[in-house]
């Protein structure tokens, strides 16, 4: 089954090609090859031929090897697993070359504007492909971080909608926020 | 820029796609995705961007969702590793979270720090602050923070490298390789200790002259032959070479050894390396035969979470909650009367006031307050860490009776009083001068959460 072909329908009715295997990196196309209802090509009407492309290509990446992308996606560590594995140098190296490649790959994959990222947060979201979001959305909040309000509506295009007096209020509450965020 | 990005969820310009599934649902579910990613601060400013947001970031389920995934990333976690001076301004303290082994040995990236999930704070320290924001970057290089004393921390990746660091002067040395570098995979990670002799006279007249002691001990779990035997390796400055020793040891403090997790501390000079079960004392400066001393946390006390520190009058000293949560005990271990061994005495009692009971979560039992440190210049004072506001606060403890009742009354606010570095607080931080607060939102140590499971 490694090389059976699946087509994907965009919303303007371009058809793309994938390998199976790598269309699996997403759930939502998972569910869809699992569910046996594949009949030729998959339409998928919420992402447009612009973007798919692009999702295929992380998809290509990312397909088959759920394992590595996981491991950073989560950032996890198993808590059971205190004790240090069987340590392997040549092992280690290569698995640092394959982050570092992937590190690399993914740097220049994320290099485009704005607009694309609003529509690969939104594939990704629909497609379920949990690392590509995780990727995008890391961007996004990338773009937020150390900005004021104002520096971020003007960046994300957000009119606001308080009055001036609501926002002074909102301004003079908002330490005690604070309080209200206990971490039970 | 020709769509809204992010915009009001009713916002005019609908993508043609929408028309599919719900909009509102979906990019709320990505704009909750982004903001679970900021640190607090910035996530609670981000209510003043729209209508939308703030009531997005004002539900419950948000707050929900923030949580966990706060508790998930937290799995790299921080742990307060000490109390630094600089040479010039004894009074400037600073306390600092930095990514250890601990947790971190499966991860091949340490998180990025985020800025305001920690704050170190205290006049004048703004130089050894900045130092050691960039001295996060070369500790990454260097592997994993291991153990710390008087200032420098020793360092240790996975190749068993270890590496002297001084976080002030950001001067660093690499250790020779130890002898038993190759590192059998049946044994346990080495146990580490970093003893180093203070001379801050030196410090002073800029000769950055430290010397020190790395311990690395070995226990082995598979050879049931050496079972009495811990195998140490030693480090001089002063040679630069490593030396082997093996310290002879009963089967139970082997079997403790070996199996459980130690953090180092360095007290008058010894290691105490302390696990939640014991604390294990070594000192390579001792002279003579050497040995490990296994000293069993006080009777009745609730062994976890608890800080050890050295008292006022040089005594190894313990702070711990007792069972029930609502008392900080203050134990000191010394002679005994009949002078044949230490024995561990309560040497005060507080009642430790917490805002609210403890809860039960859902996966574990999480105290309303956690013990910290004690305070560098001041074993009688402690920092405790009220998980129900995610900072951290300084107790200080009082000696007379009276003076406990006198906590028990609202005067307690005060000293809870959050000292945040807020501008209209500065007098605040004025007033308890020597206080040092640090403003830790995602912080609630991993490890008492993990061995608080244990214990349940």
């Amino acid at each position: 089954m490694s090389s059976t072909k699946i087509f994907l329908k965009s919303s303007d009715d371009k058809t793309f090609e994938i390998d199976e295997t790598a269309a699996r990196a997403s759930e939502t196309l998972k569910n869809i090859i699992d569910g046996g209802c594949l009949d030729g090509v998959i339409p998928l009407p919420n992402v447009s031929s612009n973007i798919l492309p692009k999702v295929i290509e992380y998809c290509k990446k990312h397909g088959g090897d759920n394992g590595s992308s996981k491991k950073i996606a989560n950032g996890g560590v198993d808590k059971d697993k205190e004790i240090l594995p069987d340590y392997d140098e040549e092992e280690d190296k290569r698995e640092k070359v394959r982050v570092d490649e992937l590190k690399k790959w993914e740097e220049e994959y994320m290099d485009f504007d704005q607009q694309v990222l609003y529509d690969l947060m939104l594939a990704a979201n629909y497609l379920h492909i949990k690392g590509l979001l995780d990727l995008t959305v890391e961007k996004a909040a990338s773009m937020i971080r150390g900005r004021t309000p104002d520096q971020i509506r003007e960046n994300f295009n957000i009119n606001s909608d308080f009055t001036p007096e609501e926002e002074e209020e909102m301004i003079l509450i908002e330490d005690e926020w604070d309080d209200e965020w206990a971490f039970d | 820029m020709t769509k809204l990005m992010l915009s009001n969820s009713n916002g005019d310009e609908v993508d043609q796609a929408d028309l599919y599934y719900c909009t509102d649902d979906c990019t709320d579910h990505i704009l909750t995705e982004i903001l679970i990613r900021l640190p607090l601060k910035p996530v609670l400013r981000c209510k003043c961007v729209s209508k939308r947001w703030f009531h997005l970031i004002s539900d419950p389920c948000f707050r929900t969702s923030y949580v966990s995934h706060r508790r998930r990333r937290r799995s790299c976690c921080r742990r307060l590793i000490g109390f630094f001076k600089t040479p010039t301004n004894v009074s400037t303290y600073v306390c600092k979270f930095l990514p250890t082994i601990t947790s971190s040995i499966n991860d091949n990236k340490i998180e990025e720090e985020e800025e305001s999930s920690q704050q170190v704070i205290l006049e004048e320290g703004e130089d050894i602050i900045s130092s050691l924001e960039t001295s996060q970057g070369i500790l990454k290089s260097f592997g994993y923070f291991m153990c710390h004393s008087n200032g420098l921390f020793l360092c240790s990746n996975i190749n068993n490298m270890y590496y002297i660091y001084n976080p002030i002067s950001k001067e660093y040395y690499q250790l020779p390789h130890p002898p038993k570098k190759q590192v059998n995979s049946t044994w346990k990670r080495p146990i580490l200790g970093l003893v180093v002799a203070a001379d801050y006279d030196q410090v002073c007249s800029g000769q950055l002259q430290f010397r020190y002691k790395v311990v690395r001990a070995e226990a082995s779990r598979s050879n049931m032959d050496t079972r009495d035997l811990i195998e140490i390796e030693t480090f001089f400055s002063d040679t630069g070479k490593w030396t082997e020793s093996k310290v002879a040891v009963n089967v139970a403090t082997y079997n403790h050894f070996s199996y459980n997790q130690l953090y180092a501390r360095v007290i008058r000079g010894a290691i105490h390396w302390m696990s939640c079960l014991s604390i294990f004392v070594y000192d390579p400066n001792s002279i003579g035969e050497k040995h490990i001393e296994k000293i069993d946390p006080p009777p009745g006390s609730n062994s976890r979470p608890s800080i050890i520190g050295e008292s006022s009058d040089g005594l190894l000293q313990l702070v711990a909650l007792d069972k029930t949560h609502n008392f900080i005990n203050v134990w000191v271990y010394q002679d005994s009367v009949n002078e044949e061994s230490h024995q561990w005495s309560l040497r005060r009692k507080m009642l430790q006031v917490s805002p609210r009971p403890p809860s039960i979560g859902r996966n574990s039992f999480i105290p309303a307050v956690s013990l910290v440190a004690l305070h560098p210049d001041n074993s009688e004072a402690v920092f405790i860490n009220l998980n129900v506001a995610a900072s951290m606060k300084l107790l200080e403890t009082r000696e007379e009776e009276e003076d406990l009742k006198q906590l028990k009354s609202t005067d307690m606010k005060a000293i809870f009083d959050l000292l945040a570095l807020t501008n209209t607080q500065k007098q605040e931080v004025e007033k308890y001068r020597r206080a040092l607060l640090v403003w830790i939102a995602d912080f609630e140590s991993q490890m008492n959460r993990s061995e608080l499971k244990m214990e349940s």
